[in-house]
C-alpha cells in the first residue's frame, strides 16, 4: 500500500509523468507540479468551475479528481488553446467583449465555451447562457462572456460560408 | 475550432492585462512559490463564544512535516494590536484587536492556533491534532439578542454590546416631524453578505532573521497600507518591509481590510526561518473574510402634501461581528451619511450604532455601506409615493437637489460637487418607455406571472478623499495619490502607481491617460507597473472608495503633463526649436506646421539618457514626471437603476427580466471599463437583492459555509445590464473624473424591491428586507388573494 | 481543503472491486464520478481509510435496451445516458431528469450509479428510480440480489446497500404506451438541488379518461414519496384542470415537509402543490390518447 502514485498522462499534447500523493487533487498537481498555473482553484468543492480542464476531450472539474485518476488520460488546460503567439478565437473574443475583468474565472469559462462550440458550433443565445451557467464569475455579470461565445460562433459560420463561396 | 490567423494588423487586446489572464500566465498569490515554502492551516473556533481554558499543541508538533504551531499567547509576545483604521465614531469603544484569539473566542471561525507544515494537507492533518479546551459562554447571535437587557457582553469591560454610536442632526427634526402633513415609517433590513471574490485571500511571507528583511506577497488591494500596518504591528521599520501584490482574482473590498492572517503568516516566517504561505480556502472564506451589509434601519419621513420632504429621522443599527476589524463600523457610518441621497432634506436626525454579535467580523464590501442606506431611503420614497398617490419617479423629482444648487451639503456630512439628477432620471424613464416595459407589465397584470417595474436613484461617494478631511475625522490615513510617469532610453513610457488592479482595469485606464497626454500611438506603448512598495509610489487609502480612476487619473495626467514638458525640452534641444513650437502626436515630436521635421520619442529617450551631449546646458538628463494629487473634495457620481421583474405567484420566484442604469460618473476614461464596473456592480446588487445571504442560527453557528449554501448567481440569473451615460465633468477633480467602481451595486436592491411591489400591487405589498426570498414573495402574493 | 489520508485502490475488474469491499467494508468508499464524494473528501466530511476507484471497470458500463426496460450500468456517465438516442426515444423522462442534474461538466464524470447510491433526497435520479419502479442489481462476494427502488432508500444519504455490496446496474422500466411524463422542480438558482421536486406521469384514453397516473415528490422531507392518494383523485376520471388542482391540493395535504435555511415546511408544501399541478399538466400534454 503506497501513499504515492505514478501518473502518466498527456498534458497539452506532451507525454508527462509525475509522482504525487494519492490524496492530491488533479487541480493541485497540475498547478504545482506540472506548471499549468492557468488552472485556478476557487472553491475546491466543484461549484465555481474555475478549475475546469478537458479530460479525454470532455470538461471536468479538476478539484473533483484525484491526480492519480489522470493516469492514462489526455488532459488539456487553458494553456493548450493558443497556437504559439496566436490566441484562440475564443480568447480574442473574450478580450474584445470585456468578458473578463480579474481573469480568475476565465480559464474555466474558456474550457466550457470551447467544449460547447465543439459540440454545437451554432448555439442559440439561450443555449450559450445555459452552458455558461455552469461556472461562477464575480466580476463581469456574464453578458460579455455570452456575447464572446456567440461572436465566435457567428464568425465561424461566416468563415465557413466564405470558404464555401471561395474555396481557394 | 480553428485559430484565425492574423490578417492585416496584429490583434490588440482590449486591456493591458488580458493576454496574460486569457493564457493563464498571470501570477496570482498561490502561484508564488519560493523554494522551501511552508504552508499554514488554521485551527478555528467551532464555538461562537467561549473562554479558552487551554491549548495543547504537542501532538501536532510531533507530526512529521510540521515545523511550528502558534497560539495567541505566543503571538502577543511579538505582535502588537491589529490596527483599527476607522476610529472616527467619537464614542467608539477603545479596542485592542489581535491577529488571533488569546483568551477567548467571539465568533465561529476565530483563529485559535496556526500550524506550519510542509504541505497544506499535512498542516490540516496537524491542525486536527491541536486540542483546545473551551468553556462555552452564552451566545448573542442577533442584534436583538445583543441589545436585550441583561444580554451577555462580548467585551465585559465595555459594559455594553454597543461598539459606538453617533448622531447627526440638521435643522429642527422634532418640530418638522410634528408639523409634517404626511408621515411614513418603516423598518428595513438587509441580510449579511460578503464580497466573495472568486480568488480567496492569501499571502506569502519571507522574513530573513539575519537581515530582518521582510517580503510579503499578499492578495490585497492596498500594499502601502499593509506595509504601514505590518510595520506598526511588529514595531518594525518600514524600509525593511516590502509588500508586493500579484494579480488579484477580485477584491470587492474584501481584500481591502487588514486581517490577522497576514500577521500570523509573517510571524511564522520569522519563527520557522522559511517562506510561509497561507491560502484561505473557500470554507474558511465564509468565516474569515469580512462580512458586510447586515443592518436594521428604522426610518421616518415627514413631508408636505405636495410630496416635499420636510424631515428624515432614522436609526441605523449595524450588526458587527464578535471582533472589530480594521474597518471598524465605517460602512455603517458611510451608508448613513449618504442616506439623504439626491434629495433636499432640511431637517435630519439620524443615529448610527454598531452592535457587536457573535458573528464573523464586519468589514468592507463594494459600496461600503451605501447599498443599505440607499435601500432604506429609496424604499421610504416609494412608501411616501404610495401614501400621496404619486408616481415613484415624480416623488423623487420633487425632492431632487437642482443642478444649479451645487456644491450641496447633504445635511449630514458630505458636500456633493455636482449633479444633474432630474436629467438623469429622465434618461432612465425614457429608456423604460423605449423598451415598452409598461406595456409588458399591463399585459401581465392579472396573470399567474405578474411583472413589475421599479427604480431607485443613487448618489455615490467617490474619490476618497481629501487627506485633511480624513485626519479631521480622526483617521491617521491619507487620501492623496502619488504617481510617477517615466520615459526610458527607448522612448517607452512606464507609469508607476500605488494602486492595484483587481480586475477593474486601472492598469489600462491609466495607460489611456498617458496615451492621450503624450500623443502616443497606442496603449501598447505604455506599461503600468503596480503592486510593489519598493518600486511604486504611495497612495493614501489604497484601491477602494472608487478613487483610483479619479485620483490616479488626475495624478497621472498631471505627472504625464510634467513629463511632456521635459520631452518637449529635450526635443527642442535636438531639433533646435522652441518647445512651444513643438507638437507631440503619433509617437513623434514634430515642428508645428512642418510635420516632416521632427524626431521620434525613441530618439528623445536615447538622448536624454545616453547622449547628454546633445542637450543644452540647463536641460537635465532623464525623463520623469511626478505628481501628487490630494483631492480638495470628494466627487459624487449618481444615477438611476431600473428593473423589470417577473413574479411567479404560484412559487414566489422573482426573475429579473431586464435591468438598466442611467448614470453620470463625470469624465469617462475608458467606456468599456466603466461599463464593466457598472455591470459587475449591478450583478452584485441583483445577487444581494435576491440570492445571497449568510445565515447564522441562534447559537451563532454559521449555516452557509459553501457555494452550495451561499447562492452566487449564474448567467441564468443575471440579465444583460443596459446602460445610458451622461458625462458631466466633476468640478473638483482635474480631468473631471468621478469614481464609478461601486455605483452599480448601490441602487439595485431598492430597484428590485420596488419592482416586486409593483408586480404585486404597491398599495398592497411593501418589501422591507433583502434578500427578497421566493418564500417571502409567495406569502405576500398569497395574502392578497 | 485537502482530503485526509487514505489508501487508494484501482481494481481492474468487478471481482477485484468486490474483494476489496469484502475486505474493508465500512472503512472503504467507492469512487465513481467523484462529483459527490470528492467535495466531501475535500471538506473532510468523509474520511474513509480506503478509496476504491471504479473508473477502470468495464463490466460496470454495459447497457441494454430491452422490450420493457432499459438497463444502465452503474458506471455509465450521466452525460452519456443523457445523449443516448435510444434512451431518449424509449424513456424521455430520463433525459429530462438528467438535464437537471448538475451541469454538463459534472455529468461528464458523474455516473448513474453514483447518484443513485449517494441517495441525496433532493436529487433527481434516486427519485426517478422510485418513480419508475426501477430495479437495482447489487453484487457482493456473497452473491447477487435485486432490490426494488422503493425499498432501496432508507433515509437521507442512506440506502439498503451493505458495506460489501456494489450497485452494478439499474433497470428502468418503460412507461405505458401513450404515457406522458414530466419532472418539475423549484430551485433558488438554476441547476441546484431541488427545494421541492415532483415527477408526474399520466396516460389517458380517447375519451380523456385517465387510465394511469403516477405522482411522486422529492426534496421535501428527506424521503421520496409516492403520492397515491393524489393519484387516485385522477384515476378513472375525465381529465380536467379542476381535477389537477384538486390532486395537487391532496398531494400537499398528504405530505409533511422539512424546514431549513432555504424554505419553511409550509412553503415547501405550497411548492409541492404548484409543482404537482404543473407536472400533471405537462404530463397530460405530452401524452398521446390510447385506445383503452
Amino acid at each position: 500500500m503506497s501513499d504515492t502514485s505514478l501518473v502518466r498522462l498527456t498534458l497539452n499534447g506532451r507525454s508527462t509523468t509525475v509522482v504525487c500523493q494519492v490524496r492530491e487533487l488533479l487541480s493541485d498537481v497540475l498547478r504545482h507540479q506540472l506548471a499549468t498555473r492557468g488552472v485556478h482553484v476557487g472553491c475546491e468543492h466543484g461549484v465555481c468551475g474555475s478549475c475546469t480542464v478537458l479530460v479525454n476531450g470532455k470538461t471536468a472539474r479538476s478539484c473533483l479528481m484525484l491526480a492519480a485518476q489522470g493516469d492514462g488520460c489526455d488532459v488539456q488546460t487553458v494553456e493548450s488553446l493558443a497556437d504559439g503567439d496566436d490566441l484562440h478565437a475564443l480568447q480574442k473574443a473574450f478580450s474584445e467583449n470585456h468578458a473578463l475583468q480579474c481573469g480568475f474565472c476565465t480559464p474555466g469559462f474558456l474550457m466550457i465555451a470551447h467544449e460547447l462550440l465543439t459540440e454545437n458550433p451554432t448555439p442559440t443565445e439561450q443555449e450559450v447562457r445555459e452552458r455558461m451557467s455552469a461556472n461562477l464569475c464575480r466580476c463581469t455579470g456574464y453578458e460579455g462572456i455570452v456575447q464572446a461565445v456567440l461572436s465566435v460562433a457567428r464568425n465561424a459560420v461566416s468563415e465557413d460560408a466564405a470558404r464555401e463561396r471561395d474555396p481557394r | 475550432m480553428t485559430n484565425a490567423k492574423s490578417a492585416q494588423q496584429p490583434w490588440a487586446p482590449s486591456r493591458q492585462q488580458d493576454i496574460r489572464l486569457l493564457t493563464g500566465t498571470a501570477q496570482f498569490i498561490d502561484d508564488i512559490d519560493p523554494p522551501g515554502t511552508l504552508h499554514l492551516a488554521m485551527v478555528r473556533s467551532p464555538l461562537a463564544h467561549a473562554i479558552i481554558k487551554g491549548i495543547r499543541t504537542d501532538e501536532a508538533l510531533r507530526m512529521p512535516g510540521v515545523h511550528a504551531v502558534l497560539t495567541g499567547e505566543e503571538l502577543v509576545r511579538y505582535a502588537g494590536a491589529q490596527p483599527v483604521v476607522w476610529e472616527h465614531i467619537p464614542n467608539q469603544q477603545p479596542v485592542t484587536a489581535r491577529a488571533m484569539a488569546v483568551d477567548r473566542v467571539r465568533y465561529v471561525g476565530r483563529i485559535v492556533a496556526a500550524v506550519a507544515a510542509e504541505t497544506r494537507a499535512l498542516a490540516e492533518d496537524a491542525a486536527e491534532l491541536v486540542e483546545v479546551d473551551y468553556e462555552p459562554l452564552d451566545v448573542v447571535s442577533t442584534v436583538e439578542q445583543a441589545l436585550a437587557p441583561g444580554a451577555p457582553l462580548l467585551h465585559p469591560e465595555w459594559g455594553t454590546n454597543v461598539f459606538g454610536s453617533q448622531h447627526y442632526t440638521t435643522g429642527d427634526p422634532a418640530a418638522a416631524w410634528d408639523e409634517a402633513e404626511v408621515k411614513v415609517r418603516g423598518t428595513l433590513r438587509v441580510g449579511r453578505q460578503f464580497g466573495a471574490p472568486l480568488e480567496t485571500r492569501g499571502c506569502v511571507a519571507t522574513w530573513d532573521r539575519h537581515s530582518d528583511e521582510l517580503e510579503l506577497w499578499i492578495s490585497a488591494q492596498s500594499p502601502n497600507r499593509v506595509r504601514e500596518f505590518i510595520g506598526q504591528v511588529f514595531n518594525k521599520p518600514l524600509h525593511s518591509i516590502r509588500v508586493r501584490v500579484p494579480a488579484l482574482g477580485g477584491g470587492f473590498g474584501t481584500k481591502a481590510d487588514f486581517y490577522g492572517e497576514e500577521v500570523i503568516t509573517c510571524l511564522m516566517a520569522w519563527l520557522t526561518g522559511r517562506p510561509v504561505k497561507y491560502i484561505e480556502d473557500r470554507l474558511e472564506s465564509f468565516v474569515a473574510s469580512a462580512h458586510a451589509r447586515e443592518q436594521i434601519l428604522d426610518m421616518e419621513l415627514g413631508a408636505d402634501r405636495d410630496g416635499r420632504i420636510r424631515c428624515l429621522r432614522g436609526r441605523v443599527t449595524a450588526a458587527l461581528g464578535g471582533e472589530i476589524g480594521s474597518t471598524g463600523m465605517g460602512p455603517a457610518w458611510l451608508g448613513a451619511i449618504m442616506m439623504p441621497g439626491p434629495y433636499k432634506i432640511p431637517n435630519i436626525s439620524v443615529e448610527i450604532r454598531g452592535v457587536v454579535t457573535n458573528r464573523s467580523p464586519y468589514g468592507a464590501y463594494r459600496g461600503w455601506g451605501q447599498p443599505k442606506g440607499n435601500f432604506a431611503m429609496e424604499r421610504m420614497m416609494d412608501k411616501l409615493a404610495v401614501e400621496l398617490g404619486l408616481d415613484p419617479a415624480e416623488i423623487r423629482r420633487r425632492n431632487f437637489v437642482a443642478s444649479d444648487q451645487f456644491p450641496h451639503f447633504n445635511g449630514m456630512l458630505p458636500t456633493y460637487d455636482s449633479g444633474r439628477y432630474a436629467e438623469c432620471l429622465d434618461l432612465c424613464l425614457a429608456e423604460i418607455e423605449a423598451r415598452g416595459w409598461r406595456q409588458q407589465v399591463a399585459a401581465a397584470r392579472d396573470g399567474d406571472v405578474a411583472k413589475g417595474i421599479g427604480l431607485a436613484f443613487y448618489v455615490e461617494s467617490t474619490a476618497a478623499g481629501p487627506s485633511r478631511g480624513m485626519n479631521a475625522l480622526g483617521l491617521d490615513q491619507s487620501g492623496f495619490d502619488e504617481e510617477w510617469v517615466r520615459m526610458d532610453s527607448t522612448g517607452r513610457v512606464t507609469v508607476y502607481t500605488g494602486h492595484t488592479d483587481m480586475g477593474q482595469g486601472i492598469e489600462t485606464a491609466l495607460a489611456d491617460v498617458v496615451v492621450a497626454e503624450l500623443g502616443l500611438r497606442s496603449r501598447s506603448d505604455v506599461t503600468v507597473t503596480w503592486g510593489d512598495t519598493a518600486t511604486c509610489p504611495y497612495t493614501g487609502y489604497g484601491t477602494g472608495g472608487s478613487r483610483a480612476g479619479a485620483l490616479a487619473g488626475a495624478a497621472v495626467k498631471q505627472a504625464a503633463g510634467a513629463l511632456r514638458r521635459k520631452i518637449l525640452q529635450v526635443a527642442a534641444d535636438l531639433l533646435e526649436a522652441d518647445p512651444s513650437d513643438l507638437v507631440l502626436a503619433d509617437g513623434r515630436v514634430t515642428v508645428r506646421g512642418n510635420p516632416t521635421t521632427g524626431c521620434t520619442l525613441a530618439e528623445v529617450g536615447f538622448a536624454a539618457y545616453r547622449q547628454v551631449v546633445r542637450l543644452k546646458e540647463g536641460t537635465d538628463p532623464t525623463l520623469e514626471g511626478r505628481a501628487v494629487f490630494d483631492p480638495p473634495a470628494q466627487a459624487y457620481s449618481y444615477g438611476c437603476a431600473a428593473a423589470l421583474v417577473e413574479v411567479d405567484r404560484a412559487t414566489g420566484r422573482v426573475r429579473v427580466l431586464q435591468y438598466l442604469m442611467s448614470h453620470d460618473c463625470g469624465t469617462v476614461l475608458n467606456p468599456m471599463i466603466v461599463e464593466g464596473q457598472l455591470r459587475g456592480g449591478s450583478m452584485q446588487a441583483i445577487a444581494g437583492a435576491l440570492y445571497e445571504r449568510i445565515v447564522y442560527d441562534d447559537n451563532g453557528q454559521i449555516l452557509t459555509t459553501t457555494f452550495m449554501d451561499y447562492a452566487v448567481p449564474t448567467a441564468l440569473e443575471i440579465p444583460p445590464i443596459d446602460l445610458v451615460h451622461m458625462e458631466t465633468p466633476s468640478p473638483v477633480i482635474p480631468g473631471g473624473m468621478k469614481g464609478v467602481g461601486e455605483a452599480g451595486v448601490i441602487p439595485g436592491g431598492a430597484a428590485i424591491a420596488s419592482a416586486v411591489d409593483d408586480a404585486l400591487g404597491r398599495d398592497r405589498t411593501f418589501v422591507t428586507e433583502l434578500p427578497i426570498t421566493a418564500e417571502h414573495v409567495f406569502w405576500m402574493a398569497e395574502s392578497r388573494h | 481543503m485537502k482530503p485526509a489520508a487514505f489508501d487508494y485502490r484501482v481494481p481492474a475488474s468487478l471481482e477485484e472491486a468486490l474483494a476489496l469491499l469484502a475486505e474493508h467494508g465500512d472503512e472503504a468508499r467507492v469512487l465513481a464520478g467523484g462529483q459527490s464524494l470528492m467535495p466531501m473528501l475535500n471538506m473532510r466530511l468523509s474520511r474513509p481509510s480506503v478509496i476504491v476507484d471504479l473508473n477502470r471497470i468495464d463490466e460496470l458500463r454495459t447497457t441494454l435496451v430491452g422490450e420493457r426496460s432499459l438497463t444502465v450500468g452503474s458506471m455509465i456517465r450521466q452525460r452519456e445516458a443523457e445523449l443516448d438516442p435510444a434512451f431518449r426515444q424509449r424513456l424521455p423522462v430520463l433525459g429530462d431528469a438528467l438535464k437537471r442534474v448538475g451541469h454538463v461538466t459534472t455529468r461528464n464524470r458523474g455516473t448513474i450509479g453514483g447518484s443513485i447510491c449517494h441517495a441525496d433526497p433532493a436529487a433527481e435520479l434516486p427519485a426517478l428510480a422510485v418513480f419508475l419502479d426501477a430495479t437495482l442489481t447489487v453484487r457482493s462476494q456473497r452473491g447477487v440480489r435485486t432490490i426494488p427502488a422503493a425499498q432501496f432508500y432508507k433515509g437521507v444519504f442512506s440506502t439498503a446497500l451493505e458495506p460489501d455490496e456494489l450497485l452494478t446496474d439499474v433497470a428502468f422500466p418503460f412507461l405505458e404506451r401513450g404515457c406522458g411524463a414530466a419532472v418539475c422542480e423549484f430551485t433558488r438558482r438554476s441547476h441546484e438541488f431541488a427545494i421541492a421536486g415532483v415527477y408526474a406521469a399520466l396516460t389517458r384514453n380517447s375519451a380523456d379518461v385517465v387510465t394511469s397516473c403516477r405522482l411522486l415528490a422529492f426534496g421535501v422531507n428527506g424521503e421520496i414519496s409516492r403520492l397515491t392518494t393524489a393519484e387516485n383523485t385522477l384515476m378513472g376520471q375525465i381529465y380536467r384542470t379542476e381535477l389537477v388542482d384538486e390532486a395537487a391540493a391532496v398531494a400537499r395535504s398528504s405530505l409533511s415537509a422539512l424546514s431549513d435555511t432555504v424554505a419553511s415546511s409550509a412553503y415547501r408544501l405550497e411548492l409541492v402543490r404548484a409543482l404537482c399541478a404543473r407536472a400533471l399538466t405537462t404530463a397530460y400534454e405530452r401524452g398521446v390518447p390510447t385506445d383503452e
